[in-house]
């Protein structure tokens, strides 16, 4: 079941549902508009950058029947960023590499990628409002502040696979001593090792209530 | 204590005042001798030879007023005790008359809230037959996660039963506020409304009949999942005997009013009650006392400021004591302290501005750190000056959060004890304690396994940690497969392979030939002292074994200095900890303790507290803690919007008599996160406004605890105090100008 309660199972199954009302009606909605073909969902992908293998699976791949780019999907049940000159921040500052991945993925497959798509599924509450950006050559100019669609350049998601690449030479070449303790209590939540820990971050009162 | 001090005009008055007369309240401001008065009123009582109750509405309360006594001569007919202490005296004696083979068992609020997890599985594993009826819709506010549900709605119970509300009170007075809510909603419209509601919930405003509809069914789901709850919890307590300090205050009161004759023999020969903090009183304990004395509380006296009220959002109501009270005297002379900090203080609750200076000295710190050392080397400067350490006191409004704080003090050699809501097991030498004493009962639980290994006593790099963790080059082939778990990796145990690697390098060795010599001699000698421990258990009594495992484990490597006898303070708490256990379970074993301690670890923060340790030490305390103390130096840290005061979080559902249930979440099929009735209630009844006006009441009380110099600080940038105050900035701008 995956769920610790039965009444979560239930419960999480409800939203479930009501989310994929809101996901059908933006899929046919999209598709009235620019109509597309779905060539994979949980596609495998697998690329070997300088020595290094890296595997993920994308969840959904379009191709888009007049102009034959493709858009990498990726749905999201957590938080996300909320607008594309966030995402494009987060991929600059090496937060998130996951669709420049896919990206050089598809590209070395072949594939005109032409978009990549996050779709939030996190609350059933809300339409579903994708963060989108269209990928460019050229360097993109950053779009306004809180609109979901934007542009991403070719040479951004170059940036975010040579360190993707460092990364991984550090992890796998070199001596790490130790990883930095974070700084956020929230964290050690989930961590199957914070009773051991003895340096876990001290709690402070969050500034701004939720 | 000074009984010969001289007493004030209303001192004198207060405690001249006739005994058979109906209830006295001594109110007053900090530092006016209310508790002195009632204290001296003690005395006359007991010297005209009647016997006395002398009490406070908490138990720390009345350690003080124990403390107070002490020195004094023997006053055997001052009893001065937990007015539930009466309350489950009453109850024990009935029940054993009734059935003498139930043995009423007083219990704390944490094995309490473990009753109500218990009777709440079949709700959480949807075996309820009003599910399978599709009677009871789950799908309610806060049920997304259970366990929170859990803590939220023993929260409830227990404010209920400190009410005297009882199961079927609480069903009809659910019923009739939906009825009365639904049946006629309010104007959702009024601009009033819509003005003063944060701007991401206005669209809980904008409800059709069919939503609203839609929110009364969930609300009458949740009402009946609540009620049922509730019922099987008082059920289950009521079938084992147990006994919170509120159940026993709730069945007393109940059966001193349907039977009367037993007030008599509840009261024990008692002749006066004198009731100290009178304004933190929830109305169980007025209840019990009115069924004691009758409604007119004839022979009781009450004395506390309401000007200190800060548990009314727990259920206390200081309105009882001092609204219904015959005669009231007010005491006006500050005898300590200086009443400059009391008037500087009285601004922040009455937000205007001090007269004159005070000495009040301001800090803002660049970051939490700053402020820590800000704080440490200040009470340095003091201690060194000639103030005691135990006359200085860090009032925090969370305990949890003063961590960075305690350490700072420490740094500096400062000795340090640590008092008020927060968790033993949250403290690095309680968790050590439990590592050393997991490796004896179970060396097969990883993460307290790897603590072990970094400890003090033993000590070993992370290369060596690799080491155990790791395969040995010559390991024996496991026989079977062991099945694939699914994995909860927030569970310690989710890794099973993982877990029998690791004890078994530890406890017979099988990875020691990768060892360094040093690590291998450590944990050698690890290994030895384990099997000394195995031969131990076998004949020595659970709290000797622990004590001894806890002397050559975690207290060995304490260390001299603030630091070392903090550490050995915990550590005799812990073993305060056993002791009561086994006097609770003499047959427990260690397994047993170590499965009540992780219970405890993972208790609701608000339902455990740390009792005051030892003396001569600087105080780090919270508010609740620190009431009725004083000290010379006061240091209140973290005073900024969001710590000093909290900030409002509403729980996930609340209750009026008037309005029966607020659920907070809109479930369902819903387009807005909360419900239009709780939007709408939080507006009407001015929760934000009342919950910011006690935590300004907090402020009031923690800064009047310094007699001679109070510190304020903060760190980084205050905001514009809109969602909530900035006490430090409204308070030094009141005294500058």
């Amino acid at each position: 079941m995956g769920f610790p309660t039965q009444i979560e199972f239930e419960l999480a199954r409800r939203r479930a549902r009501r989310t994929a009302k809101r996901y059908l009606a933006w899929f046919l909605e999209r598709y009235r508009r620019a109509p597309f073909e779905v060539i994979g969902t949980e596609e495998s992908a697998a690329l070997d950058l300088d020595g290094y293998e890296f595997i993920g699976y994308i969840d959904r791949l379009d191709r888009d029947d007049r102009t034959g780019a493709v858009t990498v999907i990726d749905y999201k049940t957590g938080t996300i960023a909320e607008s594309a000159v966030q995402y494009r921040d987060d991929v600059a500052s090496f937060v998130d590499f996951q669709l420049p991945f896919y990206y050089w993925v598809r590209t070395a497959c072949g594939d005109r990628v032409g978009r990549l798509m996050l779709v939030p599924l996190k609350d059933p509450r809300l339409e579903v409002r994708p963060i989108e950006l269209e990928v460019v050559p050229l360097p993109a100019p950053r779009p306004s502040y809180d609109a979901p669609g934007g542009t991403i350049g070719i040479d951004e998601l170059e940036r975010a696979k040579v360190r993707m690449i460092e990364l991984a030479r550090m992890l796998s070449d070199e001596r790490i001593e130790s990883f930095p303790v974070t700084s956020d209590p929230e964290v050690c939540t989930y961590c199957a090792y914070r009773d051991a820990c003895r340096n876990r971050p001290q709690l402070c009162e969050e500034r701004f209530a939720h | 204590m000074n009984a010969a001090a001289s007493a004030t005009d209303d001192q004198s008055r207060a405690i001249a005042y006739p005994f058979d007369a109906a209830s006295l309240a001594i109110a007053g401001p900090p530092g006016t001798g209310k508790s002195l008065a009632l204290i001296r009123r003690a005395l006359r009582a007991h010297g005209e030879g009647r016997t006395v109750l002398l009490s406070a509405a908490s138990e720390r309360g009345v350690a003080q007023l124990r403390e107070r006594l002490d020195g004094l001569e023997p006053l055997g007919r001052i009893r001065c005790e937990p007015i539930d202490q009466l309350a489950f005296g009453l109850v024990r004696r009935h029940r054993r008359e009734r059935e003498p083979a139930c043995e009423s068992v007083p219990i704390d609020d944490v094995a309490a809230a473990r009753v109500l997890e218990e009777v709440g599985l079949q709700l959480f594993s949807l075996e309820w037959s009003e599910f399978i009826s599709s009677e009871i819709d789950p799908e309610i506010t806060g049920m997304r996660a259970p366990e929170r549900f859990a803590a939220a709605a023993y929260r409830l119970i227990r404010k209920l039963r400190a009410a005297l509300i009882s199961p079927q009170d609480f069903r009809a007075a659910c019923f009739r506020g939906a009825t009365a809510f639904y049946g006629k909603p309010p104007n959702f419209s009024s601009p009033e409304l819509f003005m003063d509601t944060q701007q991401k919930y206005r669209d809980s405003l904008h409800v059709t009949p069919a939503e609203l509809a839609r929110q009364h069914s969930r609300e009458l789901d949740l009402i009946k999942i609540l009620v049922r709850l509730y019922e099987a919890y008082a059920a289950a307590l009521w079938a084992r005997g147990l006994l919170t300090p509120v159940e026993a205050l709730y069945q007393a009161t109940h059966l001193l009013r349907e039977v009367p004759s037993l007030r008599e023999p509840a009261l024990g020969g008692i002749d006066v009650a004198l009731i100290d903090d009178a304004q933190d009183l929830v109305p169980a304990q007025f209840a019990f006392l009115q069924a004691l004395f009758g409604e007119r509380l004839h022979g009781v006296t009450f004395a506390g400021d309401e000007g200190q009220a800060t548990r009314t959002f727990a259920g206390a109501r200081p309105d009882q004591a001092f609204g219904n009270a015959s005669e009231t005297i007010t005491l006006t002379f500050v005898q300590r302290g200086d009443p400059a900090i009391v008037r500087a203080a009285a601004q922040v609750v009455a937000r205007s501005s001090a007269a004159g200076a005070a000495p009040v000295e301001f800090y803002r710190a660049e970051s939490l750190r700053d402020e820590a050392r800000f704080v440490a080397a200040t009470a340095a400067a003091r201690i060194a000056a000639g103030t005691p350490p135990g006359e200085i006191a860090v009032i925090v409004r969370n305990l949890r959060c003063a961590q960075g704080l305690i350490d700072a003090l420490l740094a500096r050699n400062i000795p340090v004890d640590v008092a008020g809501e927060m968790n033993l097991y949250e403290f690095a030498a309680a968790q050590d304690g439990l590592a050393a004493l997991s490796a004896l009962a179970d060396p097969y639980r990883h993460d307290r396994l790897l603590r072990n290994l970094e400890a003090p006593w033993l000590n070993l790099s992370d290369a060596s940690i690799a080491q155990l963790c790791g395969e040995p080059p010559d390991a024996q082939a496991m026989l079977f497969e062991l099945p694939d778990d699914e994995i909860d990796e927030t569970q310690p145990r989710w890794d099973r392979k993982r877990d029998l690697r690791l004890g078994r390098n530890v406890v017979y060795g099988e990875a020691d030939a990768g060892l360094s010599d040093e690590a291998r001699q450590r944990i050698g000698r690890f290994r030895g002292a384990r099997q000394r421990w195995e031969q131990l258990e076998r004949r020595l009594d659970l709290r000797v074994l622990a004590r001894t495992i806890l002397e050559e484990t975690v207290l060995a490597t304490a260390g001299n200095g603030a630091r070392g006898r903090f550490t050995g303070a915990l550590v005799c708490r812990l073993m305060a900890r056993i002791d009561a256990f086994v006097r609770r379970r003499p047959l427990a074993t260690l397994d047993d303790f170590l499965a009540e301690a992780d219970a405890v670890a993972q208790a609701d923060p608000e339902l455990v507290l740390l009792e005051p340790g030892r003396a001569g030490c600087v105080r780090v305390l919270d508010v609740e803690a620190a009431k009725g103390a004083e000290f010379d130096c006061v240091f209140l840290p973290d005073v900024r919007a969001g710590a000093f005061p909290r900030y409002y979080v509403p729980e996930a559902f609340l209750f009026t008599p008037r309005y029966g249930m607020i659920p907070k979440e809109n479930v369902g099929d819903a387009r807005s996160a909360r419900t239009a009735k709780f939007t709408y209630v939080l507006f009407r009844l001015k929760t934000r406004e009342r919950y910011y006006a006690e935590e300004r009441r907090a402020f009031y009380c923690a800064a009047t605890r310094a007699r001679e110099r109070l510190y304020v600080s903060a760190s980084g940038r205050p905001t514009k105090g809109m969602g909530a105050p900035e006490l430090l900035e409204e308070l030094r701008g009141g005294l500058t100008g």
